[in-house]
């Protein structure tokens, strides 16, 4: 066994170098074009920031668009590493052990490109570290920042513990001296020793649990930022799983074209063998078959239950709209067909072309995937609760130019950190598979140990598929760009002829009337039918004459509120129930009654008194409780998310402190 | 507050003969519209005119006691001087420095506590400068007392944890009833608050809805203001607490904390909320902000219906309300159970709710608007012309 593991040993080294070549013309180019669309996007999002956010084709209604729809799928994509590599690791396949490394780097980096995304979408990205200074533990952005963080820490951390034995075996084979320095510095001493690999175990072990529940939390919060709100086809119940399974699928996905690619580009046929596609392709399948279920279930049930609201929104999805071709494309070739091809992959023997119809899938899933994305976020907005057709207000949503060309700006950031992460760092964990070859042998590895590289799987040839899948995706979005106009909506104001009557009683007249006296008082024995106070205006006048009405006024802040008005009786009385139940005074709950002689053309006269007994306002002893509309946060947020994240960086510390011991134990 | 209000109490004061005071006869009439608008159009008002107090201005703050005297609100704004903005801002200048300096160490559970605590000291020492200044038409804020420009005054601008602007006007709760039977769709309402809040054509804080109920039933113009949610859902979600609810019920922004996330826009099952895009031209000055103005408005902010606050401090209704000369919205503070229309005609918010059966628009999504209509039933206008096929929305 040693023998197999030397001889394996020896081809990796000398692969993993070949890896590390920076040479070829190909290269070259590859990362040229990726440097030259980053500096385009870059531009762009310059010239963003200078114009603000008018460049983008968001507006009020569709406030939301690509962006957002780049930030969900990267966040999807991240969770291909925490599945291969964390769940694998955990249940012990020991297939995974080349991939590893594979899927934790497109977990770092999508995060690293998906996480900026937010901030790319911010109206006010000079304001981002308002966030810390002002944040709101209620809001779901608050826990997507801190659950954000929190993985992209723990991939890190994960990334590198998993590379330590890497580091150490290839510090003393490498040819360029700057990558011998980078690697000795990193491998802290490491040297494989029995105490070292039980403390780097027990680190990798650490992490490698507590990375799969802070995965599944960044997705699910994900998804709560849309399910948090009441829209339609948003605040739906499912979307935390519904979200998290995407993320896994899309994820697995991503892994699979990424081997391909691999395979390909750095001649990885020994490594890469159908034992790792089909058990991928299988995964697949499980995921594929979930996300449909996930999927029916949701528009299944709001499609049946016809509630109004989403009525409208299953016609902008399946209807008549820009976006049902989109959601039907995402049906057919999202989800129905790669999950054919995979099960095509699974059962075909020795096909010339099975790793095409792999990759063709794949890429059709993570095509699928992103306008899922994509019609989850848009349609909901195109569907307001008020429809926006009642105010003549044509919504509508084409990403411009400038938003598609920073989207393209992030893919290729991702490719270009994924590309010389591949150069700098070995992308097959060798040192797991000598160790899976040690312990279970090199076919359940997967890895060829032949002399001559081995010629199945074929390499295979994408390069064709993915144009015509190009050409697909192309032919697809243009119905979107032919149907959707912008047209602002201009109103046309008239300007009526306007009809400004004063509201002001007009009572300069009073001065030629008689003033009478009048006095007002709160009587409580007038009326014995019932124990209403009566309020009673009594006329001090010797001779009271017929017709006369007391009107019974309380001030209001914006006006008079006329509580009755009373005719006056022969013995100069006037009484009305006194309205107990009107909110007098803040404290005293007094009323400013005022008593005055109306309909009369004689008489003129007035009086006012602050009668108590109006309700009386309860002093607000907290005007903002802890709630979550309030800027106090809610007790069981401020001690459920402190708690969690606490747990998770006590395992990151754990790790650490081991990390601390092997280097120790390699200075000695 | 209407002249009507005010005359009577000047007649009574005739009559009372007790509290009789000369100084109050040269009080001029507040509240009238036409007083407000002379101060926001810059029409020329004479010296002596300025000086005066207004009349009503501190009604506003009226005391328990002066309770007794019922004059007590115009006695005090009459011999008291107007605050002086200046003094007092060393003192806050130093504390705000203080908070600055402790408001990344208090992030998350400390902060409340600190901002609550600095928040009461702030209320104890500007009691008596409760009123806000007034947008001008262009664009200038002035004194309402004094028709002045204001000075760049840290007393209102860029303070976001100033109390006045986050607590809210004391022991009011406002509220709007909208009467779609008397709407009639003139649109005056938005024309108002677009002219007094400077805003683009397009952007409509009230906008005009054509509703159509189930068909056959009467279809009917539908004014939105932004509905000031008790439980509302956008204050939920800010990341910043730059959208905030008030304890007068009001819901505002703060444009110099907001983020530009707009997560409150997707939140807002109303869809009331306006984004600045693009670049806002002519509109370099930015010195001048408070959220209860809601101008200047600044790039990558969100904005909407504020049910100006501004003008609320001076007892005056919001601009959508004095606009609307068919009385179809009214206005008021939900403590004193009255609201009223552009002429002061009150009403019992109660009785008038009961009546006239009045509703929350969407009520089933527990969002406890603050705005409150009345049914379109036997409306006094010609409906608004529908196309008979549309798919009928309605509350």
């Amino acid at each position: 066994m040693s023998q197999v593991t030397a001889k394996v040993e020896n081809f990796a080294l000398e692969d993993m170098n070949r890896t590390f070549s920076t040479s070829s013309i190909k290269f070259r180019i590859w990362i040229g074009t990726l440097l030259a669309i980053i500096g385009t996007a870059f531009c762009a999002y310059i010239y963003q920031l200078v114009q603000g956010l008018q460049t983008t084709g968001m507006r009020n209604y569709v406030s939301w668009g690509v962006y957002m729809t780049n930030f969900v799928f990267f966040i999807g994509i991240s969770h291909a590493g925490t599945l291969i590599s964390a769940i694998l690791r955990v249940t012990n396949a020991p297939w995974r052990r080349p991939i590893t490394r594979m899927a934790e780097a497109i977990t770092l980096f999508a995060l690293m490109i998906g996480a900026p995304m937010v901030i790319i979408d911010m109206g006010r990205p000079d304001r981002v570290l308002n966030v810390f200074m002002h944040g709101r533990l209620n809001s779901p952005i608050l826990w997507d920042i801190f659950s954000i963080a929190t993985y992209i820490s723990g991939s890190l951390l994960y990334l590198y513990v998993a590379l330590i034995p890497d580091l150490a075996l290839f510090r003393d084979h490498l040819a360029k001296p700057w990558q011998k320095k980078l690697f000795t510095l990193l491998a802290i001493g490491y040297k494989g020793g029995k105490e070292q690999e039980k403390a780097l175990n027990k680190a990798l072990g650490a992490i490698c649990i507590v990375i799969i529940p802070v995965a599944i939390s960044v997705h699910t919060v994900v998804s709560w930022i849309f399910s948090m709100t009441l829209r339609p086809g948003w605040h739906s119940t499912i979307f935390g799983p519904y979200f998290v399974v995407g993320a896994i699928f899309s994820g697995t996905a991503a892994i699979v074209t990424a081997m391909i690619v691999f395979r390909l580009a750095y001649r990885l046929q020994r490594y890469l063998t159908m034992v790792h596609f089909k058990a991928l392709a299988k995964l697949l399948i499980a995921l594929n078959a979930l996300y449909i279920y996930f999927t029916v279930s949701e528009y299944l049930t709001i499609w049946y239950g016809r509630h109004e609201i989403d009525h409208r929104l299953l016609d902008v999805l399946a209807g008549h709209s820009p976006y049902a071709p989109l959601w039907w494309f995402m049906w057919v070739f999202g989800l129905f067909l790669p999950l054919l091809l995979t099960i095509w992959f699974v059962i075909q023997k020795e096909s010339r072309h099975a790793l095409t119809v792999i990759f063709v899938a794949t890429i059709l899933i993570n095509i699928g995937m992103y306008l899922k994305r994509y019609l989850i976020i848009v349609p909901t907005m195109m569907t307001p609760y008020i429809p926006a057709e009642a105010a003549d207000i044509h919504i509508s949503y084409v990403p411009t130019f400038i938003e598609w060309i920073i989207t393209a700006g992030g893919f290729a950031m991702f490719l270009l950190l994924y590309t010389l992460f591949s150069k700098i760092f070995p992308i097959i964990s060798v040192a797991e598979v000598l160790e899976g070859i040690h312990e279970v042998g090199a076919e359940k590895v997967g890895v060829y140990i032949g002399d001559r590289s081995p010629n199945h799987p074929p390499p295979g040839r994408p390069g064709m598929a993915s144009i015509v899948l190009i050409a697909l995706l192309l032919f697809n979005l243009l119905p979107n760009r032919i149907y959707a106009q912008t047209s602002d909506h201009e109103h046309h104001h008239s300007e009526e002829a306007s009809d400004e009557s004063s509201g002001a009683e007009d009572t300069d007249e009073a001065v030629s009337k008689d003033a009478v006296k009048l006095d007002l008082s709160l009587n409580k024995e007038i009326s014995e039918e019932d124990d209403l106070p009566y309020l009673v205006a009594k006329i001090h006048h010797s001779k009271v004459p017929e017709g006369l009405s007391v009107a019974f006024t309380i001030p209001r802040l914006f006006g008079t509120l006329t509580l009755g008005e009373v005719e006056v009786d022969d013995s100069g009385l006037a009484s009305l129930k006194f309205p107990e139940d009107l909110p007098g005074e803040a404290n005293t709950g007094e009323l400013q009654v005022t008593a005055k002689i109306v309909k009369s053309k004689s008489f003129v006269g007035s009086a006012t008194a602050l009668v108590p007994g109006g309700t009386r306002l309860e002093p607000i002893s907290d005007p903002f409780p802890r709630a979550i509309w309030s800027p106090k946060t809610d007790w069981y947020l401020l001690l459920t998310i402190p708690f969690l994240i606490g747990c998770v960086w006590t395992v990151y510390i754990y790790a650490l402190v081991h990390l601390r011991r092997i280097s120790k134990l390699g200075g000695k | 507050m209407n002249r009507s209000h005010c005359l009577a109490l000047f007649e009574s004061v005739a009559y009372d003969g007790k509290n009789f005071n000369t100084k109050d006869k040269d009080q001029r009439p507040c509240g009238d519209v036409d007083d407000v608008k002379a101060i926001l159009e810059g029409a020329p008002m004479s010296d002596s005119d300025r000086l005066k107090p207004c009349a009503c201005q501190t009604e506003l703050n009226r005391q328990p006691e002066t309770g007794s005297n019922q004059f007590g609100c115009c006695k005090k704004a009459n011999g008291q001087s107007h605050p002086d903005l200046k003094q007092g801002s060393t003192r806050r200048g130093i504390l705000k420095a203080g908070l600055a300096s402790l408001a990344g160490f208090a992030a998350l559970m400390g902060k409340d506590r600190l901002h609550r605590a600095f928040a009461q000291d702030e209320t104890s020492t500007s009691s008596d400068s409760e009123t806000l200044p007034t947008l001008s038409v262009n664009g200038q804020l002035v004194d309402p007392f004094t028709g002045k420009p204001v000075e760049k005054n840290p007393e209102y601008h860029n303070r976001s944890g100033h109390s006045a602007v986050r607590d809210g006007i004391a022991n009011r709760k406002w509220v709007m009833v909208i009467d779609l039977a008397e709407c009639d769709g003139c649109e005056k309402c938005t024309v108002a608050c677009q002219k007094y809040h400077d805003t683009p054509p397009e952007r409509q804080w009230i906008r005009i809805f054509k509703m159509r109920g189930a068909p056959g039933k009467n279809a009917y113009w539908f004014p939105k203001p932004c509905f000031h949610c008790d439980d509302p859902p956008c204050t939920r979600v800010c990341p910043v607490d730059a959208t905030f609810k008030r304890q007068d019920g009001i819901v505002l922004i703060d444009n110099e904390r907001c983020i530009g996330c707009r997560f409150c826009m997707a939140a807002c099952p109303y869809s009331t909320r306006y984004f600045n895009w693009g670049r806002i031209e002519g509109n370099d000055d930015l010195s001048g902000y408070s959220p209860e103005t809601s101008v200047p408005r600044r790039v990558g902010t969100v904005e909407k219906c504020d049910f100006c606050p501004d003008m609320l401090r001076q007892g005056t209704l919001p601009h959508c309300v004095t606009a609307c000369k068919m009385g179809a919205i009214l206005f008021g503070d939900q403590n004193e159970d009255a609201v009223s229309d552009y002429k002061g005609r009150t009403f019992r918010l109660s009785t008038l709710l009961k009546e006239k059966s009045g509703y929350r628009y969407l009520e089933e999504l527990g969002t406890k608007p603050r705005v409150y209509y009345l049914p379109s039933k036997n409306p006094t206008y010609d409906p608004p012309v529908i196309d008979p096929d549309a798919a009928p929305h309605d509350g």
